[in-house]
């Protein structure tokens, strides 16, 4: 029994981060309606760069900020390249270059930072917290605030500023949104960017957990996209809550065998679309690429 | 038109992309690696190598490596590429006799097999090798036994240590080495007895085994099960994760309420620091026992000393610097030039010794693969730094359990030699 209550802790901290990377996909599907398949080696770019900049001796506060400013400027690049050049082709063009995008950035990776594993120090520095006879590192709870917290700045911000709304409103009707002096442009690369951002954010915080590689973000990418299908790919509450669930499935199903543990996450989304097809809370119907 | 411009400058796009990432490497494809170090890796182009039984006319001679440059043991595959070179530009500078005509080949298989077969094939149909050295994880060297015994070249795994790769049929039951497969690493044979020992030693009586389900944690985990009677320790739980997990407290936590004492680990470096963090998570401190990869540089790397610090954490080892003068001397030189950085001993001297092995055997009897494989079983009278002893028709391992010790990773990162009462 001890070993359920341990893989459900552990699974809702590794939930978060896949949460956290989800909610990039759901600010470029809402002002795009385009994917960026690149979202996890974004994270291990962020996560590689966040750790450079504490090599440097630079603290934590100052760190995450110019990491997802980094992060931003190489979003909008992105965006720029793969994305704007492609507005006029079919959707599956889009798709093809973030996937471009995703190799390109997971060799420059390879090529900078080599191929090994890296340690990420975390600000924690490995402190554990006991709940009964459940152990969580103090920085797994710090992950978990934060998905939190930026789900629901997320929320607030597209729901309640005018920035927000400019962006929703571009993937509604781009021709009504640029009659009202809304660039759709501009809105798209700001959502590159600000996905990038947060896919930053998120390879700094799961750095100290997984340690960072050139090639890990692949996976964490697929699975995050699993998650956001699962919650509803319009919903950042229920990406948040698709995030949660699949990681405790993958902890949980870890115990009984590990084969599981990469394929119980994706069966459970087969079945949760096949009988809700826009996710556990979507609402609107996504278009099938 | 406006439409069809913009269609056309898409795929032109999408089609530099693909290029540009397939030139990027895709992880290291199947260029070989050349990692600045001019002696002997540079891409084979040039055919002319006398491989297959042809008689030996005098071209070049080409030595196969392929092992993990990437992945969880790239330290391990660094540390053997970079002495293999270190022994033939010692060669070459004392004007030895195939000195211009030796060349070695180096191939990055990743860590995954199938990788592993593509290097191994090209290595003999397009490169011509007529010996192939590598590779460092034992999952890869069992894919890779049925094309090179197919096409009868000889295998010298100077880094893996999984117990079938060098019986017939994978088991040692049957006493007939593969034909073909020779090592001059520890086999996993002697492993695990001297980690059982050393278990025994210090009381343990109940133990956990926890392994990776790569083939090396697979051999690790099936032959420690069946050796573990012999020294009065009962397994109460065996438990395994995937390569690249990054959390083990469910199987921890499950090993700690079967009762367990001590924790037998078969994995790689980053896998081995998620353990230890999980079992800290976990507030659990249980003796590890492992095998060599808990001396790879990385796993102290990535723990951090801190972590290390808290746990009893030993390893089977086979090779210290103060064991022999010659040993001593091999670290010197390694790390003068190579830096220490990353340097893994035991990978590092065992493929020193291979690679001076084989020029013996190669001034020897030539370059004829079938010869090589027949010399290699009967050559006697080789000096290595390592323990390597001469193989035979009944026996293709070098290092054997009396040539292995207890070794314990401390606080500090050093690994020293465990005295047992």
């Amino acid at each position: 029994m001890n070993a359920v209550f341990q893989a459900l802790i552990s699974g809702l901290a590794i939930g978060s981060v896949y949460a956290l990377i989800a909610q990039g996909f759901h600010i470029t599907q809402i002002t795009t309606n385009k994917i960026n398949f690149g979202q996890g080696d974004f994270l291990m770019f962020g996560g590689m760069i966040g750790l450079s900049l504490v090599g440097l001796g630079l603290p934590l506060w100052a760190v995450i900020p110019l990491t997802m400013a980094a992060m931003a400027f190489y979003g909008a690049l992105a965006e720029r390249i793969a994305i704007q050049s492609l507005k006029n082709s079919v959707a599956v063009a889009t798709i093809m270059s973030t996937v471009g995008v995703a190799i390109i950035t997971r060799n420059v990776m390879m090529l900078n930072w080599g191929r090994d594993e890296l340690r990420f120090p975390s600000p924690f520095a490995g402190k554990v917290v006991k709940i009964g006879t459940v152990g969580i590192q103090a920085h797994e709870i710090f992950v978990f605030a934060v998905s939190l917290v930026a789900t629901f700045l997320l929320i607030v911000f597209l729901q309640r500023s005018k920035l927000g709304k400019a962006l929703r409103a571009v993937a509604f009707n781009p021709d009504a949104a640029a009659l009202m002096g809304i660039s759709p442009r501009r809105m798209s690369a700001l959502s590159f960017a600000m996905s990038a951002a947060l896919a930053g954010l998120g390879g700094i915080l799961v750095g100290p957990i997984t340690f960072v590689a050139a090639f890990k973000g692949a996976v964490f990418g697929l699975k995050s996209f699993g998650a956001a299908l699962l919650g509803g790919l319009d919903q950042p509450g229920g990406i948040l809550a698709g995030g949660l669930i699949l990681g405790v499935t993958e902890m949980l199903s870890a115990l009984i065998d590990p084969a599981w543990k990469d394929v119980s996450p994706f069966m459970l989304i087969i079945a949760v679309l096949a009988i809700s097809p826009s996710g556990l809370f979507g609402r609107r119907l996504i278009e099938k690429v | 038109m406006f439409r069809r411009t913009n269609t056309s400058f898409a795929v032109v796009l999408i089609l530099s992309l693909a290029l540009l990432s397939a030139c990027g490497g895709g992880g290291g494809a199947s260029k070989p690696a050349d990692a600045g170090k001019p002696a002997a890796a540079s891409g084979g182009t040039t055919g002319n190598a006398s491989g297959g039984a042809a008689a030996d006319a005098g071209g070049e001679i080409v030595i196969g490596w392929s092992a993990s440059l990437s992945g969880g043991t790239a330290d391990m595959g660094a540390s053997s590429k970079n002495a293999t070179e270190l022994a033939l530009e010692e060669y070459k500078a004392k004007g030895g006799k195939l000195a211009n005509r030796i060349k070695v080949i180096y191939y990055d298989d990743e860590v995954k097999p199938d990788k592993a077969i593509q290097n191994i094939t090209r290595l003999i149909k397009n490169d011509k090798a007529v010996v192939v050295l590598g590779p460092v994880n034992s999952g890869n060297a069992n894919a890779t036994i049925p094309i090179l015994t197919q096409n009868k070249i000889p295998n010298v795994i100077n880094v893996a240590t999984g117990v079938p790769l060098t019986w017939e049929e994978g088991k040692p039951e049957s006493g007939t080495p593969r034909k073909y497969v020779f090592r001059t690493s520890m086999s996993d044979l002697g492993q695990v007895p001297t980690m059982l020992k050393g278990a025994q030693a210090m009381g343990i009586k109940k133990a956990a085994t926890l392994h990776d389900t790569t083939g090396y944690g697979v051999f690790g985990q099936q032959e420690l099960k069946k050796r573990a009677k012999d020294f009065g320790i009962e397994i109460v739980m065996e438990q395994s994760f995937k390569l690249g997990d990054t959390d083990m407290t469910g199987q921890l936590q499950k090993a700690k309420d079967a009762g367990a004492q001590a924790v037998f680990l078969y994995t790689l470096a980053p896998e081995l620091a998620q353990t230890f963090k999980s079992a800290d998570k976990l507030g659990w401190y249980p003796r590890f026992y492992g095998s060599w990869t808990i001396s790879q540089p990385a796993t102290y790397k990535l723990a951090g000393g801190d972590l290390v610090k808290k746990f009893e954490i030993y390893m089977a080892q086979s090779f210290v610097p103060e064991m022999s003068p010659a040993a001593g001397e091999f670290d010197k030189k390694f790390r003068a030039k190579y830096g220490g950085d990353g340097f893994m001993p035991n990978a590092a001297a065992q493929s020193y010794d291979t690679m001076n092995l084989l020029i013996e055997v190669l001034e020897k009897i030539g370059p004829d693969p079938e010869k090589i494989r027949d010399e290699l079983e009967t050559h006697s009278g080789f000096k290595g730094v390592t323990k390597i002893r001469p193989f035979s028709s009944k026996n293709h391992e070098s290092i054997m359990e009396e040539d292995m010790f207890l070794g314990k990773l401390e606080a500090n990162g050093k690994i020293t030699r465990v005295e047992l009462k």
